[in-house]
């Protein structure tokens, strides 16, 4: 018995070791230093398609969450996570000895997508159009990105007409989080505020990022909205609202 | 049949406590050499808690076992050096149910002694012949019945070539069709001067048998005689009670 | 039909074909293979250790400190969800050290699983005859030969189905590997679909999953044949 415990024991050191000895930290100062670098992004998210097709799939490492990606690269399990421009915003402010990068690694087109022919692709291009116009957009982005002003409200007494499912990923700060155990953020606020003015009571559903598109498209959700990118993969499975928002992808990397 | 041989086992004062029940309380005793002892007693006498004692599956809250001259109640010796040399049958037999009966037989012999596999089985086949089991060798103890089950148990200890043999009930599990095969095994046994401790209920036995009968009772033992006086001539009030209820 | 058929043509060539998208389901199903093959030897090795240091606490009341670390081992592993263990391992267990996922993988369900095969292999032992243990122990076997001679291939016969079942549990749980971005058949056939958006892969990853439950349910059931036979 003495024999197999210090066996186990024995097999489990070496295991470690081997396992340590694995690969040396990348210091990452600019975006051409991806090239052979470990990159953390969120699953199917267009940072994860971005940087599987430039440096291989075998680069990129996908976690379920961005804030996973962000502490395996506190821990310097990757070198570098490539990520939104707001949420890393969020996430470096939140985390000592994160940065970055000054050259945005992509820009990118956020839109509310829809199941293929439907007729709320052209409400909703009327509604944002005049929030637009009128300064309830910006409102809500002065808000959420530089904390001034207030949130969205809706005016008194509506009546709703019917009920929209929204989905989303409430993990993707400040398009869409929780706090005080309620999804809000820009892509929250901004739906609420088309939906008062098309008439429609907004329900949010959270779920991996990775089912968005297909809860659309199967018609378990009657839109999207988590920061979605437009790209030419995800238009053919489903129709996209004129974009609401220019985002950027950029690179985190250790200080 | 030599009665006055020197003393195998010497027992010393024993005592087995479980909680405030005292299953043995106070027995001392001598197995010698050749001597057939039959152990009688009401249930709950402590006779077979004696008999498992004496190769310490039982250990003994107090008191001391020598075998052989060793203190085996010393608990720096190895036992299982000293259990090779006393073997062992159970009332319910105890075959290995996964080993065919060969392999049941010699499993200790080629693990313990150190025998060959052919050595064993020679000595194996040489046993089962002596209980008329032989065309049984491959099969598995599922396919026994009670009888041959115990036949084969008897075998099992004897190939360990022991100096004494422990039995406890043997016969209790078993059809009443089926005793006497076993009972005629253990007799051949005596008549070839192996030492036995025989707890019992099989009164006959002990008459024809054994060479001293000790009557079990409240952990003690009563009463000790040859069969003959044992049985004709009780003195202790427990005993002529137990008598009257099995003769 | 026709364009029933020509739709789901294009949608698999679409989901497995281009960009060799199959390569990630069968990388996956390595990568799965793998780490349920080792969690298994690791799981197996060490329920048998706890297991027997358990039982022998039990007959003989021997062996109380480890008694006592194998029990708290049990009730921890058992009491928390398998990813939670997962995500422990990576990152609090090696939070400064750069393992490999697929040792972070191999320990936590390896870690897992033994809790469960140490209760299995535990009841096994007890349900053999106590008759045994006293035939082994009176012919001159050792604790130790005893449980390897007699005990333990009785033991292992009466559990074999529910070893078979945990090792089946292991397989399917090994899905949640994805959690620390380690790439199994789950995860690849979840990045292929968030390509995609496809229903596809889904369908994929199920039906290799079931292939391999049911061609090891099928080995299991010709073992516990084989060792039924060896009795009659």
């Amino acid at each position: 018995m003495k024999k197999l415990v210090s066996l186990l024991l024995v097999a489990a050191m070496v295991l470690s070791m081997v396992a340590c000895g694995g690969k040396e930290v990348k210091k990452i100062t600019s975006i051409d230093d991806l090239e052979g670098a470990k990159i953390g992004v969120q699953l199917g998210t267009t940072g994860d398609i971005y940087a599987s097709d430039q440096y291989g799939a075998d680069n990129v490492e996908q976690y379920n969450k961005g804030a996973e990606a962000v502490q395996a690269l506190k821990q310097n399990k990757i070198d570098a996570v490539i990520i939104d421009n707001e949420p890393a915003k969020a996430f470096v402010a939140e985390n000592e000895g994160l940065k970055i990068l000054e050259t945005p690694y992509e820009e990118e087109q956020y839109a509310h997508a829809f199941q293929k022919g439907s007729k709320l692709v052209a409400e909703f291009n009327q509604a944002i159009k005049e929030l637009k116009e009128d300064g309830t957009f910006d409102a809500i982005v002065a808000y959420y990105i530089e904390g001034k002003g207030e949130a969205y409200k809706s005016p008194e007494g509506i009546e709703y007409k019917d009920k929209l499912v929204m989905a989303t990923n409430a993990e993707f700060p400040p398009y869409e989080y929780y706090e005080n155990e309620t999804i809000i953020g820009i892509d929250v606020d901004l739906a609420r505020a088309i939906g008062d003015k098309l008439g429609y009571e907004i329900e949010i559903s959270d779920m991996a990022f990775d089912s968005i598109i297909g809860a659309v498209q199967a018609g378990k959700a009657d839109f999207a909205a988590a920061g979605l990118t437009i790209t030419d993969d995800r238009k053919e499975k489903v129709d996209f609202a004129d974009s609401y928002y220019t985002g950027v992808q950029v690179v985190i990397v250790n200080e | 049949m030599s009665v006055n041989g020197e003393v195998l086992i010497h027992v010393e004062d024993l005592y087995k406590t479980y909680g405030t029940l005292n299953a043995l309380d106070g027995v001392t005793e001598d197995i010698r050499k050749g001597e057939v002892v039959v152990v009688v007693g009401p249930s709950g006498s402590g006779k077979s808690t004696f008999l498992r004692s004496l190769n310490l599956l039982e250990i003994p809250t107090k008191g001391k076992i020598y075998f052989e001259d060793v203190d085996i109640t010393d608990p720096k010796i190895d036992i299982d050096l000293h259990r090779r040399k006393m073997g062992m049958v159970f009332q319910h037999f105890n075959l290995f149910p996964h080993k065919t009966i060969l392999e049941n037989i010699t499993l200790a012999p080629i693990k313990l002694l150190k025998k060959s596999k052919e050595e064993a089985n020679a000595r194996a086949m040489q046993l089962l012949e002596m209980v008329g089991l032989a065309e049984k060798a491959d099969a598995y103890p599922s396919q026994l019945s009670g009888g041959q089950k115990q036949r084969i148990a008897i075998v099992r200890s004897l190939a360990m070539e022991p100096d004494v043999m422990l039995f406890d009930e043997p016969t209790s599990a078993l059809d009443p069709e089926m005793v006497g095969e076993v009972l005629e095994i253990m007799k051949q046994l005596a008549k070839d001067g192996m030492t036995m401790v025989v707890v019992t209920h099989e009164m006959g036995f002990a008459k024809e048998v054994g060479t001293r009968v000790l009557f079990f009772d409240e952990g003690k033992v009563k009463e000790q005689n040859a069969p003959k006086e044992f049985f004709e001539n009780p003195q202790d009030e427990r005993l002529k009670e137990f008598l009257s209820k099995v003769l | 039909m026709q364009a029933f058929i020509q739709e789901f043509l294009d949608d698999f060539q679409r989901n497995f074909i281009v960009d060799n998208r199959w390569k990630y389901i069968v990388d996956g199903l390595e990568t799965t293979l793998l780490v349920t093959f080792l969690a298994l030897i690791l799981g197996v090795v060490l329920g048998f250790v706890v297991a027997i240091i358990r039982a022998t606490y039990d007959k003989t009341k021997k062996l109380k400190v480890l008694n006592w670390i194998c029990n708290i081992y049990i009730t921890v592993i058992r009491g928390t969800p398998v990813v939670v263990q997962l995500l422990i391992i990576m990152y609090v267990v090696f939070a400064s050290v750069n393992i490999e996922k697929v040792v972070v993988a191999v320990l936590a369900f390896g870690l897992n699983s033994g809790a469960y095969v140490a209760e299995i292999v535990r009841s096994g032992i007890m349900s053999v005859d106590e008759g045994q243990f006293e035939a082994g122990r009176s012919l001159g076997f050792n604790y130790v030969q005893t449980m390897v001679h007699i005990i333990m291939p009785q033991a292992f016969k009466n559990i074999l189905p529910a070893l078979g079942n945990e090792f089946i549990v292991l397989l399917k749980e090994t899905s949640v590997a994805g959690y620390v971005a380690l790439r199994d058949l789950t995860k690849g056939g979840d990045i292929i679909r968030s390509r995609t958006y496809s229903y596809m892969p889904l369908i994929a990853t199920a039906l290799i999953y079931l292939a391999l439950v049911m061609g090891f349910s099928k080995l299991l059931g010709l073992l516990e044949r084989r060792l039924r036979n060896n009795e009659r």
